[in-house]
């Protein structure tokens, strides 16, 4: 009995322990397709050229497609990986790296090929090879061109062309629906909500833009909406339940924002998540509806008013020092509520911690300095080459996605006005 | 050898038995008296926290009021006394079982939501308290914090009515009556939102 309670007890554990440690795919060719988008004719044909192009160049070209960035930025995950399979930069090495999960695609490359890879083409990649693919779905054909197109170049070839043969419509971002409408609330059909109809398109767009923007870097979710009515509702109640319903904000972070606006009843309110409330506190939330929205809705200019609001919503959560002065608040430190006592035990604890990991260090400190020479060169080539693929990869997959809620919360944080 | 495989397959059965009964158990409902009970008693504590932050206000805005409108001590004084009961009543182990303690509670702090209601109206008539941006600020938390209130009581209203209701349908009232005799339903805010609300004066 005791025997089999052990067992039992055994594999409970194992099934229970979650996965903390960060895990990476296996690095067995220069192909590793573990979100499994190329069939095993497309892998082993890629194998082939790959190798092909190190023969004749010795340039090592890697093509990774990931099932999950495992929650940090691809290109984070990227070197992160690329560091685990113990690949110093030797100055010939340059990898695809995409994530059709986020849609975002990176490559990397260190820094003596900068000029066999200028922005100029990997640009041209991007937006001709890899975004539009991407965006109607198509990744194993994305990723085939686009590493074909790097192999060209590297081979000291000319570019392809890579257009699509026939563009696909641009989807609006608005026909994906992710939560329906009810008789109470109106549908998420994407980052600007317009149900009474009283923004402009050009303000939709740009709003829409920088809302997908700030979200690809931070993971905030702001949404911006006007409704036809509250329906007899107070705006606070209104507002936090629709938040509660779109479920704006990543799940267990609660970094949702949302910016309601009532026509019908001259209310506004912008409902703030829960993780978000340091941050955007109830003082700057005020300010902004007090002093960037109301005045000019009162003007009638609604379209004005709600892109300065944003405007002055994201230069808070930015932390911009220029906006903390105009509000100069005397903001509730919560650290002053922390007895002073728990920080001496927390620095002792770090103190043992690092002790620690010094003296575990120290037998092979001097194999560790050499390494870390050389990640020095590593992260600068690497990033000077995955910067500009960044910003167009992520710029092109926002435009057509669908947004939905991450599962985030509210607690009723945030500040309300009329007009 | 035989002996061994022999204890092996009694375990075995054993185990087949605990599993099946586990899995069955817990298909029906027997682990949602305790769960709901522990979500009731968070969002329990997301309501004190909430009351909590308002009381903590107040003693900034009792300050930046004084400076200005002086001669309000009555009002500021009904203020720092409400806060200082509703701070200082002491909540017993079971309040959320026993309809008194939860009682005395609520008047408690609705007492501080009066006292502060009437504070506000008073500031109305000071244009420079009005315009000062530290009172702007503390006005907004004050509000926000109101807010943050209703949320947490109205969260806790509903988890505390799916516990109750658990524990009176079936199956909930079999498990209620037989592993869970000790468990009470709880008490849950009666009081009209109304009277708790501070009154919003318009001109």
């Amino acid at each position: 009995m005791r025997r089999f309670l052990a067992i039992l007890a055994l594999l409970l554990c194992i099934f229970a322990a979650p996965a903390a440690a960060l895990d990476f795919p296996l690095l067995d060719g220069r192909v590793i397709d573990e979100a499994h988008l190329l069939d095993a004719a497309k892998k082993s044909a890629l194998e082939t050229r790959l190798a092909d192009l190190e023969a004749k160049t010795s340039l090592q070209f890697m093509v990774v497609t990931l099932a999950s960035a495992r929650g940090m930025t691809v290109d984070d995950y990227g070197l992160e990986l690329r560091k685990h399979w113990g690949q110093d930069p030797n100055g010939k090495r340059v990898a695809l790296i995409v994530s059709p999960q986020s849609g975002r695609s990176v490559i990397q490359f260190d820094r003596p090929l900068s000029d066999t890879l200028p922005d100029s083409v990997t640009d041209a990649i991007f937006q001709q090879a890899l975004n539009p693919r991407i965006n109607s779905g198509d990744f194993s054909g994305a990723v085939m061109l686009a590493s074909e197109a790097i192999i060209r170049v590297l081979s000291g070839e000319t570019l392809p062309d890579m257009r699509l043969p026939a563009p696909p419509p641009q989807r609006m971002a608005q026909n994906d629906i992710t939560v329906p409408a009810t008789s109470e609330f109106p549908a998420l059909s994407g980052r600007v909500v317009d149900d009474a109809g009283v923004l402009d398109a050009a303000t939709r767009e740009s709003l829409r833009a920088r809302l997908a923007a700030l979200e690809a870097r931070s993971g905030i979710q702001v949404v911006v909406a006007t409704v036809k009515s509250l329906n007899g509702n107070a705006v606070e109640d209104y507002a936090n339940r629709l938040f509660r319903r779109w479920q704006l904000g990543q799940k267990g972070k609660n970094n949702g924002v949302l910016l309601l606006h009532a026509p019908a009843e001259r209310k506004i309110r912008i409902e703030v998540g829960y993780g978000l409330e340091g941050t955007l506190t109830d003082a700057a939330t005020k300010y902004i509806i007090t002093n960037s929205i109301t005045p000019r809705f009162k003007a009638n200019d609604f379209s004005g008013g709600m892109t300065r609001g944003v405007d002055d919503i994201l230069k808070a959560l930015s932390g911009d020092e220029e906006f903390k002065q105009r509000i100069a608040t005397p903001a509730h430190n919560p650290l002053s509520d922390v007895p002073p006592f728990v920080f001496i035990l927390v620095a002792i604890v770090l103190f043992i911690i690092i002790r620690a990991i010094v003296s575990a260090n120290a037998p092979s400190q001097r194999g560790r300095r050499s390494k870390s020479g050389s990640s020095d060169s590593w992260f600068s080539s690497s990033s000077g080459g995955s910067s500009s693929s960044w910003s167009s990869s992520s710029s092109s997959s926002s435009s057509s996605d669908s947004f939905s809620g991450g599962g985030g919360d509210s607690g009723g944080g945030g500040s309300s006005g009329d007009y | 050898m035989n002996a061994a495989l022999a204890r092996l397959f009694q375990a075995g059965r054993f185990s087949l038995l605990a599993i099946v009964l586990g899995v069955s158990l817990a298909g029906c409902g027997v682990n949602n008296i305790p769960t709901q009970e522990e979500t009731a008693k968070a969002k329990w504590s997301q309501v004190l926290n909430q009351y909590q932050r308002r009381a903590d206000l107040i003693p900034n805005l009792v300050e930046t009021v004084k400076g200005y409108a002086k001669q309000e001590a009555q009002v500021l004084e009904a203020v720092v006394n409400a806060r200082a009961r509703a701070t200082s009543v002491q909540l017993p182990a079971d309040v959320l079982n026993n309809p008194e303690a939860f009682k005395k509670f609520q008047e408690a702090q609705s007492q501080l939501s009066g006292a502060l209601g009437r504070l506000l109206v008073v500031t109305e008539a000071y244009p420079e308290l009005k315009s000062n941006q530290n009172f702007l600020a503390l006005q907004s938390q004050l509000e926000g914090t109101e807010n943050r209130i209703s949320v947490a009581r109205r969260d806790y209203i509903e988890a505390v009515q799916a516990y109750n209701t658990e524990l009176k349908t079936f199956p909930g009232v079999i498990w209620a009556s037989t592993l869970y005799k000790g468990n009470k339903p709880m008490e849950t805010f009666t009081i009209a939102e109304e009277t708790k609300r501070p009154p919003q004066v318009k001109f």
